[in-house]
């Protein structure tokens, strides 16, 4: 039997890496079906949506999160929103604010983790990383498996599943439709402009992939850095 | 009860009893100020005591809106209670905040808090979620505000880091935050029970007013942490981010339509968006961000690579007047920006900076006088010398923080201090000591911007509430090319007045009309509208109200429209504008009964004299009717006259429905009000006004 | 602009020195936010430092008056003068004599250095 975890892969970003350094740099604990203990990680289409950020951009104010929670849930809370802004009001510029969103990685690691593909690739949907809610069982084995801290896939402690950023494709409560080919509630309220959709895959190592420069000459104009 | 958490946390500082109070029982007020004042009444039985009283109760309050995305609504908070500022009366009396502390003690499940009593040794209160615990501030008692809320935000979530989800509550329930708790705390100036020490929260909010710094120091309290991680209930989340997109397209200019010949109204508040252009009057570097409260749009305050001043805006950055005008300011090399430096202090020490504001010129001017400084007759070791560089501001706050030397005089304000140097009479005759209503600072002035004047005196307190500023600066600032015709001015002004929307020389400042029952309606309708909107549903001063909005079609704002329209959404009621105006006065006219139990006569209803005597010399361009014709002149250049604002104040009790002899409340004003016990209580002490 | 006469050392000493309180001349500040600011100046340079302030404020007549009586630079004044009988806004006279203030400190500095 050949030794699958160590096929390379290229996606469709033309990007190669190996599946199984890809899952040694991401401490993903796998979970055992078939060969000797190793995961046969089937290829899962890409999403075709990713939100961008610039974090020397966003102000904080945490409208984001508050949209997010509203439109997906119908009340406001910071710890079920699918985005999340971390800042520190004594730091300086531009290491006092932290932006975490969703990649919808290439390779999903909280994917390839669901034991019941309640964390799955949403076909209907653009291909976003998504949880089905009804069959998530609560092993909490997706939100341990992001290797973004702070983790993408958030605890619903409320009803007991976990839950993520789908880019508004479940949204119900707002007036626009989600999903990559639609709207995103954070995209769209975002005083700064610091949340960008796009269908562009971006680079999946590190964080220069995600977190971009969306400043343009009129913010200079206002007197703040471009670079 | 959407919006509301349905809880007010309790806590007795003296007993270390945590309780609550239903939050339905006090939703008639609304909210942040309305529930404070009827909850002040109800925990309060004698409101003669003193600030530092252990029974004067301060309360912090939310509205249904905190925490949520309506437009430069979701982040206020408001505090109340006896203040120790004022002079001579420590009036019941209000501030407020930003930042995240309001939406984060939502998001514990709590629409307020109501503290009382004292500690017998230094505490801080943890809050997380529903869990409440009174803990000992040995350990933070005599750190800076920085260094108490780093601490605590180690002991919270510290083990984790912050960058991770930190667990709040039980493990098991993973309960979890990605957010530092949001802490209020006092500096130095609040431990040392100075009047005008602050309460401050995260790096640059603060609750300047009435010296709440030194009632929470009285109390032995240090600070209130709180992290949440519950939720808010929205009645209608599809109309609020309706609301939210409909402000954002028409009455938020677009980020990217930046015009520079409008920069200068940028931080006015005359449209939505501040633009991105934080009032800050350093030099501010590129290496800088934008930073705004909870759900808000403005980015009215700064982040900085340096750190320093952060979140510092308004008065903060500009206090330090001698450093821009005593020496050619260029940013030094050699060390920090002194207007920075002077923020950053400030808000460590926990000190109100609208008193070293007018207080710094007036050390100053004594100096120059010869009567103050090192071996004069007031003697003090300020290194005037250095005035305008760190070192005299580093000394000057770390006096007042400390009660050092004549510290201890500017620690009880600058108008006590003044008196305590045997000055205040001569002082307060020619305004050397621009102290001119309750003892406090000058911050407009009532011989020109009458509703702010008229308003402070009528009140407890420096309104700061910029509304009708507009309606003055505008003009002033684009004389030559002003937008509007004047009469198209006031009509935006007026006709979202109710219920005085059909007399728009309600905003003619000119001098034949400084007294008359126009103005009266001016100022009644600020108050009333102010007392609800702003204080209790929590729209924040900084935007609202939204008369004149350069973004907006034909200049009209989205005041009127906007406030009920998020209200309703999140709350699930069907409140009209007109209405909450008239909830405000029913706040309004509880507040005046506090007031009136405090000691309140018409006859203590005075400016300083230096008002009554010595014409200002400021002249506002702004719109005045001249025979029915509408047309902008300069305004300014006067007095008030003391037996015609003795007149006014008649007419304005007569509106309001109280007894123009005393100023008291009347029974019938109050009962139309539903406020029939507080003409009991009224009654009970003899100081209810006359039918 | 016209230039001025060039002054002597002495001169130079008189008009820039600061002045005693009971000399001093009051202008206002007016900022956005701030409200009005009341200030007490105490020399040409400060004159000018709240002159370059977006919006100052000083009664012209009183302005002229001091740079007349108590700076004592009799040209000055009546430069000042002349400005604030053109037509023109308050605003616009006041950043016209600034410009003209700064020349005359730039001369000061120039003689000393």
């Amino acid at each position: 039997m050949g030794d699958k975890t160590n096929k390379n892969v290229i996606n469709k970003a033309g990007m190669t890496c190996s599946r199984r350094d890809f899952l040694k740099a991401s401490g993903i604990l796998v979970i055992g079906v078939g060969f000797g203990g190793c995961t046969i990680i089937d290829p899962v289409p890409a999403s075709k949506g990713y939100l961008l950020v610039d974090t020397k951009k966003c102000q904080g104010c945490l409208t984001c999160m508050l949209a997010c929670s509203l439109v997906h849930e119908g009340f406001e809370s910071l710890s079920l929103a699918r985005i999340q802004v971390v800042q520190n009001p004594f730091q300086g510029f531009p290491a006092d604010i932290n932006i975490a969103q969703c990649r919808q990685c290439v390779e999903p690691a909280c994917v390839a983790v669901c034991p019941v593909k309640a964390l799955h690739v949403d076909r209907w949907h653009g291909n976003v990383r998504t949880v089905n809610t009804r069959k998530c069982i609560g092993c909490k084995a997706c939100i341990a498996a992001c290797p973004f801290p702070p983790g993408r896939p958030i605890w619903n402690f409320q009803e007991n599943h976990s839950q993520k950023c789908d880019l508004c494709a479940s949204s119900g409560f707002w007036n626009e439709k989600g999903g990559p080919g639609g709207k995103q509630a954070c995209v769209s309220v975002c005083p700064m402009k610091a949340i960008q959709f796009t269908d562009q895959i971006p680079v999946q190592t590190g964080t220069e992939g995600y977190n971009v420069n969306l400043r343009d000459e009129s913010w200079g104009l206002l007197g703040y850095t471009t670079e | 009860m959407n919006g509301y958490t349905g809880k007010i946390l309790r806590i007795n500082l003296t007993t270390r009893v945590v309780s609550s109070l239903n939050t339905a029982d006090y939703e008639q007020w609304g909210g942040g100020h309305g529930i404070g004042s009827a909850v002040f009444w109800d925990l309060v039985p004698d409101k003669t005591i003193s600030g530092f009283d252990p029974a004067n109760v301060v309360t912090i309050m939310t509205s249904p809106l905190t925490g949520t995305m309506s437009v430069a609504a979701g982040a206020r908070t408001e505090i109340q209670g006896i203040g120790v500022q004022s002079y001579p009366f420590e009036w019941f009396t209000r501030s407020g905040l930003g930042g995240r502390f309001g939406s984060m003690l939502k998001f514990a499940g709590w629409d307020g808090i109501a503290i009382e009593g004292k500690a017998d040794s230094p505490v801080w209160v943890d809050i997380r979620d529903g869990e409440v615990q009174i803990k000992d501030a040995g350990t933070l008692w005599g750190l800076d505000t920085r260094q108490t809320q780093e601490n605590i935000w180690q002991e919270v979530g510290g083990k984790y880091g912050y960058g991770s989800w930190v667990t709040v509550g039980p493990s098991e329930a993973l309960q979890r935050s990605t957010q530092r708790p949001a802490v209020l705390c006092i500096g130095p100036a609040g431990e040392n029970l100075c009047r005008v020490a602050s309460l401050i929260h995260d790096a640059g909010n603060g609750a300047g007013q009435g010296g709440f710094g030194g009632v929470w120091g009285s109390k032995n309290l240090k600070a209130v942490s709180v992290i949440g991680t519950g939720n808010i209930p929205v009645a209608d989340p599809k109309a609020l981010i309706e609301a939210r997109l409909w402000a954002i397209e028409n009455f938020i200019s677009p980020l990217d339509e930046f015009d520079a010949s409008k920069s200068v109204f940028a931080t006015m508040p005359s449209n939505l968006r501040s633009f991105p252009a934080p009032l800050v009057t350093w030099k501010r570097s590129e290496q800088s961000r934008p930073q705004s409260c909870t759900g808000c749009q403005a980015g009215c305050r700064s982040r900085f690579d340096t750190a320093l001043g952060n979140e510092s805006s308004c008065k903060e950055s500009y206090y330090y007047t001698p450093s821009w005008l005593v020496k050619d300011y260029v940013p030094s090399s050699d060390g920090p920006d002194p207007q920075a430096l002077a923020a950053d202090l400030a808000q460590k020490y926990g000190i109100n900076v609208a008193e070293p504001e007018t207080g710094i010129l007036y050390l100053r001017d004594l100096n120059k006088l010869g009567v103050l400084g090192p071996g004069k007759q007031i003697d003090c070791d300020l290194p005037f010398d250095k005035l305008g560089h760190v070192e005299f501001i580093e000394r000057l706050l770390e006096m007042i923080a400390y009660r050092q030397g004549i510290g201890d005089d500017m620690a009880e304000g600058f108008y006590r201090a003044a008196a305590r140097w045997g000055r205040l009479d001569e002082d307060q005759k020619t305004g050397l000591l621009n102290n001119c209503y309750w003892g406090l600072t000058m911050h407009y002035d009532p011989r020109g911007s009458l509703e702010w004047g008229y308003g402070t005196i009528l009140g407890d307190r420096d309104i700061n509430e910029h509304g009708f500023c507009p309606l003055y600066m505008i003009p002033t600032m684009t004389a030559k090319n002003p937008p509007l015709s004047a009469e198209d001015f006031v009509q935006l002004f007026s006709e979202r007045m109710p219920p005085f929307q059909d007399d728009p020389l309600m905003l003619d400042y000119s001098d034949g009309n400084m007294y008359s029952e126009h103005i009266c309606k001016l100022v009644a309708w600020h108050r009333h509208y102010g007392r609800f909107w702003i204080q209790s549903a929590l729209f924040c001063d900084f935007q609202y109200p939204d008369f004149f909005n350069w973004a907006a079609q034909g200049y009209k704002g989205i005041t009127g429209e906007g406030e009920p329209k998020f209200f309703n959404a999140v709350t699930g009621k069907n409140l009209s504008f007109a209405e909450g105006i008239e909830i405000g006065r029913k706040i309004w006219n509880l507040d005046h009964a506090i007031w009136t139990l405090q000691g309140r006569h018409r006859n203590d209803v005075k400016f300083a004299d230096y008002i009554y005597d010595i014409p200002n010399e400021v002249k506002f361009t702004m719109p005045v009717n001249n025979n029915g014709q509408w047309e902008y002149a300069a305004v300014g250049g006067r007095k008030v006259d003391r037996a015609q604002f003795e007149e006014f104040k008649t007419r304005y009790y007569e509106l309001e429905g109280w007894d123009p002899e005393t100023g008291w409340p009347k029974r019938s004003t109050l009962e139309d009000l539903g406020l029939g016990n507080v003409a009991d209580e009224l009654d009970s002490k003899g100081r209810l006004g006359k039918e | 602009m016209d230039k001025f006469s060039e002054p002597s050392r002495e001169f130079v000493s008189l008009i820039s020195r600061e002045v005693d309180f009971k000399d001093r001349l009051i202008g206002s500040n007016l900022h956005e936010r701030a409200g009005v600011k009341t200030i007490s100046l105490y020399s040409l340079h400060e004159l000018y430092m709240l002159l370059s302030k977006p919006y100052p404020q000083i009664e012209l007549q009183k302005l002229e008056v001091w740079i007349r009586t108590v700076i004592k630079d009799e040209e000055l004044a009546a430069r000042i003068k002349t400005i604030s009988e053109q037509p023109g806004s308050d605003l616009e006279k006041l950043l016209h004599m600034r410009d003209l203030i700064g020349l005359r400190l730039i001369q000061c500095r120039a003689q000393d250095s």
